[in-house]
């Protein structure tokens, strides 16, 4: 993929998630992609993928994300956004607390034929469930 | 910077980390290179990173850097790593616990020529502090 291709894709992707579109945001995953996620655990599929991303926007109904910077080496890709949103749906089972959280996110992707094929999600995902309330962390 | 001379950098950085060679990585910041670390905050310049790895020596005795991936887009660079420790030396102002931790991390440089002009460290910091003991949590 050209460079202006890998940024169009992450482009389709970011708006996909700020119009909480699940559909289009799984198209730009390859069909067998795996998504290896704190919160959703290792998923494989555009299905899965459509779940998972399905089950955060019903937590975080205002869920947003703005791109910090976009490093490229091939079909290596390294995507640091920054995602903010508000428990007000609920997350793992959990009564919404209404809680804000806003983090840096960061998104560890292989991509081939205009799609991803593989991506790892790092961040703080404990300081984000002690943001939005789901654990509540104290001094030891 | 060539992809071969980053690629050297970066490997002998992670052999100067892993001995807790303070002075060898701070020599690689500019003077004016600003460094966003969740355990250490904000510093600035060579002495304020000799300063806080100093720091994170001290708490981590056999605090060590495996570099996964580095994704090289011109002076723009990610490293994929997994850093691990054990809390040894008391962290915060706390005592030493003697809990390890293990978790992947994701550094995000800016290079000018051969200097680091600007690092950002993202991971989870918050489950760090859980699994070296400085922070307990608990369902909310």
């Amino acid at each position: 993929m050209t460079r202006d291709q890998i940024v169009a894709l992450f482009d389709r992707r970011m708006n996909a998630f700020n119009d909480h579109d699940v559909e289009s945001f799984a198209d730009v995953y390859a069909e067998d992609a795996v998504v290896e996620s704190p919160l959703g655990g290792t998923h494989q599929g555009r299905e899965a993928i459509e779940s998972v991303i399905g089950a955060f926007f019903s937590a975080l109904s205002d869920a947003r994300l703005t791109q910090d910077e976009l490093i490229i080496d091939g079909d290596r890709v390294v995507q640091v956004v920054t995602v903010s949103g508000t428990d007000n749906g609920g997350l793992m089972g959990t009564a919404p607390s209404g809680r804000p959280a806003q983090l840096p996110v960061v998104f560890v992707c292989h991509v081939a034929d205009g799609l991803i094929t593989h991506e790892r999600r790092i961040y703080d995902f404990t300081g984000m469930l002690v943001q939005i309330g789901v654990l509540k962390a104290k001094p030891a | 910077m060539t992809r071969e001379e980053v690629t050297a950098m970066f490997a002998r950085r992670e052999e100067a980390f892993n001995r807790k060679d303070s002075a060898s990585l701070a020599a690689d910041y500019a003077n004016d290179a600003v460094i966003y670390s969740p355990t250490a905050g904000v510093h600035q310049g060579p002495d304020g990173a000799k300063a806080a790895f100093d720091v994170i020596f001290h708490a981590f005795a056999d605090n060590a850097r495996h570099t996964e991936a580095l994704v090289i887009d011109g002076d723009h660079v990610a490293q994929v790593l997994t850093m691990e420790g054990t809390n040894l030396g008391g962290l915060m102002g706390l005592p030493p616990s003697g809990k390890h931790f293990r978790l992947p991390a994701v550094f995000i440089y800016d290079f000018r020529g051969d200097k680091i002009v600007r690092e950002r460290r993202i991971y989870d910091f918050t489950g760090m502090l859980i699994q070296i003991g400085v922070l307990k949590a608990r369902p909310a």
